[in-house]
């Protein structure tokens, strides 16, 4: 067979040469192809993988215990998204002008001050920067010993410069670690941003937070003080108990001995042995009713802790008292108007004693030349009743309207009106202790008062 | 019997990286486990403060013997990880105290690699008795692994599978790591003995590269340094081929520098290819040659190769599938697992990567979680039809088999 019966010519060895060198180039070409397809594919999956971090900070960031969890958090996610490793992450203090550690990451052999000064005027924009490009801040951060680093200011929402991260390597790092790429300080800067944006949060929080544990101390402070208060009424109460039931007995021999002085001496003494014997009689008078209105004032305590409250008709209680307190109505000519009143849970007992105090307080309080006018209503307000106990008397001026509820408080002396100043403070327990308010209006001297209280439904 | 338990991490606190991967592992045990004579196995890459990993796996696990070595990336239950600082362990929990031993040697090179794996395996048979297989980390950069593996093969016989692979760093081939307790060495190899007699591995191997192009006859060479490529400097001839200036190093390289040489015929269909990749980690500047891993004779011919997505896919699935009908009728308790560094993020993207980690994974834990550790290294220990070979570019699967 011929060449020329259409079979290719043999190619030259020159051909065959060109062919492979040919084919080497192909080789060549498909392989850089490949390895150029594999760094474009790993550089974009680093990439991914970096915003991935940084979008996991925005929420890890944010639950963070306390704001050195936030700032270890913070560096260790920096150096995990630009696989650096070393990072800073320090304070502005206001106060000082300096920056402070916040936290750091891989300097275990490194000399960190406490506290160190930059330029921080040199940062006017939110925007990361190569340390490398810096040279004077650079020298600023020379304790840090970076070869170069990504670094970035971190400002407030407001543009309040709050402080600074740094994320880089030393000289002794580079032997694995690639030189640092200019394009990652866009990442960098928005890392920072968000570290920025969080510090500033945490800080407000922070503050918030102390408020909040000020305020509760203040609570606790406060709620110590009520129940130390408490105890200390309760260990009055049950002094003032002791002391009135014990002052009692002696007074009642004394009282005794000086009624039969009264009925079988009095006759022989001189006119000025007599007068002394009445002013004997009725000062012991009057002690014993003192003694009987603390006893009262004592006994409700204890009378509270006891007995659960029980339904009690008030238009009956009223007129228990007005019928115990017919005599002084009666001698005064008071008129008692009472409207219908509500039946509710209270301890009966304590209810006669609220109401006696106030229709006699009415009473008395009244100038003698005047004819006392008392009207007792009620009306639902809520979830209770609020009682009013109307008078035309004497009436109280407005400094005075809490203080008449006080142990042992008169605005008068004993020669104008008779009384111990034991009455209303009982008045008050009583209604205090069934979970009620009471207080006094009236528009002043003369113009009559009345007396509110109130007392719940259930 | 051994139980193993396995986790893997990329916290970049060194402390608490290795606290949370066996407080991870150890999760639901007994706080008695912390306490007994534990078998740790870490792989880290380069970035983690290794004192601090080793410091603080000893301070929670005072009584176990902790051994490791460095990687380019970390493969788990978690997924794969080729971070600067990504950390794994894998657990082993004897019953009694001879059901593991360990041995380690420092100073592995080239020359030495037969005569220093003799010692630390007579080492390990001397105080490991019933020894049934054997998992190697060694050094990454100079180790001649056929000649370490001959080495073995002279204390417990060809027949014991020796599985492992070497240390890498982040595919620089400066420097890589071994640990052996408290101490890191530069230049070591360690050699676990497991001795459970109701464990057998099953190991799959597979790269997915084709040569192309005219093959680079090996004309000077000593045991595995070659110093000329078709009469020429080794290492310049290779970076003119590769188109890479001349004086490159080697590490950026190893992702396109692959070298195949043709495999013995009988190795063909368990190979699923006719050849068998090598890696160059360490290159003599002054003389232009460059080390394999395994002894490379004058007259050699080696190709330059290329990946193939569709061979590295479906190589996979034949490599699983064969290893699933094996493990037939017996339980996988652990994995462990040697990739080429070249095979991760160098090759693929994070997508294509949690695929094939996920194609390996998904088989083999179909009736529940497997403790499974993976690195990414320089080279892998796997036998091909019962022999003990060392590779390079390869996916190779250790899975340790209870049962049939």
């Amino acid at each position: 067979m011929h060449a020329s019966e259409g079979h290719e010519p043999k190619p030259s060895y020159e051909e065959l040469e060109a062919m492979c060198r040919e084919l080497q180039a192909k080789v060549t070409k498909g392989i850089g192809l490949q390895h150029e397809l594999s760094s474009i594919k790993d550089e974009l999956d680093q990439e991914l993988n970096r915003f991935r971090l940084i979008q996991e900070f925005g929420e890890v960031g944010m639950f963070q215990e306390s704001i050195r969890d936030f700032a270890t958090a913070a560096t260790e996610y920096f150096v995990q998204a630009f696989e650096q490793p070393h990072c800073l992450l320090a304070e502005y203090c206001r106060e000082d002008g300096t920056l402070r550690p916040l936290s750091t990451f891989g300097f275990s052999g490194t000399d960190i001050p406490g506290c160190f000064v930059v330029d921080h005027r040199q940062f006017r924009r939110r925007e990361g920067f190569l340390l490398s490009q810096r040279p004077g801040f650079q020298s600023e951060l020379g304790f840090l010993d970076l070869e170069d680093a990504l670094a970035a200011p971190l400002f407030a929402p407001d543009g309040i410069f709050l402080g600074l991260v740094a994320c880089g390597q030393k000289s002794e790092d580079q032997r694995f670690y690639n030189p640092i790429d200019p394009k990652d300080r866009h990442a960098f800067t928005i890392m920072a941003t968000k570290v920025g944006y969080l510090l500033h949060n945490f800080r407000v929080n922070e503050q918030l937070k102390k408020e909040v544990e000020e305020r509760r101390k203040v609570e606790k402070m406060l709620e110590a003080k009520a129940a130390d208060l408490l105890r200390s009424n309760a260990e009055l109460e049950q002094f003032a108990y002791v002391v009135s039931h014990d002052l009692k007995a002696p007074l009642r021999n004394a009282m005794g001995f000086a009624r039969l002085l009264r009925k079988n001496c009095r006759p022989g003494l001189p006119p000025a042995g007599q007068e002394h014997l009445d002013v004997v009689w009725e000062e012991m008078n009057r002690f014993n009713h003192i003694i009987d209105d603390l006893l009262a004032y004592a006994r409700l305590s204890a009378a509270s802790s006891g007995e659960p409250p029980s339904p009690v008709d008030l238009n009956v209680i009223v007129e228990r008292v007005r019928n115990r307190n017919s005599f002084v109505i009666k001698q005064r000519q008071a008129r008692i108007n009472v409207q219908p009143l509500p039946r509710l849970p209270a301890h009966a007992p304590q209810m006669e004693q609220l109401f006696q105090n106030l229709i006699l307080n009415a009473i008395k309080f009244t100038p003698p030349e005047r004819q006392p006018e008392i009207s007792i209503e009620a009306q639902a307000v809520g979830n209770g009743y609020r009682f009013a106990v109307r008078d035309n008397g004497i009436g109280v001026s407005k400094g005075k309207q809490t203080q008449i509820f006080g142990l042992f408080q008169r605005l008068h002396s004993s020669g104008q009106y008779e009384g111990n100043g034991l009455g209303l403070s009982i008045c008050k327990k009583v209604v205090e202790q069934h979970q009620g308010k009471i207080w006094v209006e009236s528009e002043g001297k003369g113009k009559g008062a009345v007396f509110y209280f109130t007392l719940p439904k259930e | 019997m051994l139980r193993f338990y396995s986790a893997s991490n990329g916290v970049v606190n060194s402390e608490k990286a290795i606290r949370r991967c066996l407080e991870s592992a150890l999760a639901g045990r007994d706080a008695a486990i912390y306490h007994k004579k534990l078998l740790i196995v870490i792989h880290t890459t380069v970035g983690h403060d290794f004192q601090a990993l080793l410091a603080t796996a000893r301070r929670l696990c005072p009584e176990a013997t902790i051994v490791g070595c460095t990687c380019a990336g970390i493969i788990g239950v978690e997924g794969a990880n080729e971070n600067m600082r990504a950390v794994g362990v894998m657990v082993a929990e004897p019953d009694g105290d001879e059901e593991f031993g360990v041995a380690y040697c420092d100073n592995i090179r080239g020359y030495n690699s037969y005569q220093k794996a003799r010692e630390m395996a007579e080492t390990l048979k001397s105080e490991t008795p019933g020894v049934n297989m054997l998992h190697i980390l060694a050094s990454g950069i100079d180790i001649a692994a056929d000649r370490a593996l001959e080495g073995v093969a002279a204390v417990f016989g060809p027949e014991t599978p020796v599985f492992g692979g070497t240390s890498s760093d982040n595919m620089r081939a400066i420097s890589t790591y071994q640990f052996i307790n408290g101490q890191v060495l530069e230049r070591g190899a360690i050699l676990i003995g497991y001795a459970d007699p109701s464990l057998r591995v099953e190991m799959g191997v597979h790269h997915g590269s084709v040569p192309v192009g005219e093959p680079l006859t090996v004309t000077r060479a000593r045991a595995n340094q070659v110093f000329e490529l078709n009469g020429e400097p080794a290492w310049n001839l290779l970076m003119q081929k590769l188109g890479l200036p001349e004086g490159s190093h080697p590490g950026p390289c190893i992702p396109v520098a692959g070298l195949a040489e043709l495999l013995p015929d009988e190795y063909h269909a368990a190979y699923g290819n006719r050849h068998i990749l090598r890696v160059v980690v360490r290159v003599d500047e002054a003389d232009g040659s460059f080390y394999l891993p395994v002894d490379c004779p004058e007259g050699t011919r080696l190709w330059l190769t290329q990946r193939d997505e569709n061979l590295i896919f479906s190589g996979l699935e034949h490599m699983i599938g064969c290893l699933s009908r094996r493990i037939e009728g017996g339980r996988a308790v652990a994995v462990f697992h040697t990739d080429c560094a070249a095979r991760g993020r160098a090759l693929f993207n994070k997508i294509a990567k949690d695929e094939i980690i996920g194609k390996m994974q998904a088989p083999l834990m179909k009736e529940g979680r497997v403790p499974w550790l993976g690195m990414y290294g320089f080279g892998e220990f796997t036998q091909l039809k019962g022999k003990n070979l060392f590779h390079n570019y390869t996916t190779s699967i250790y899975v340790l088999v209870r049962g049939r």
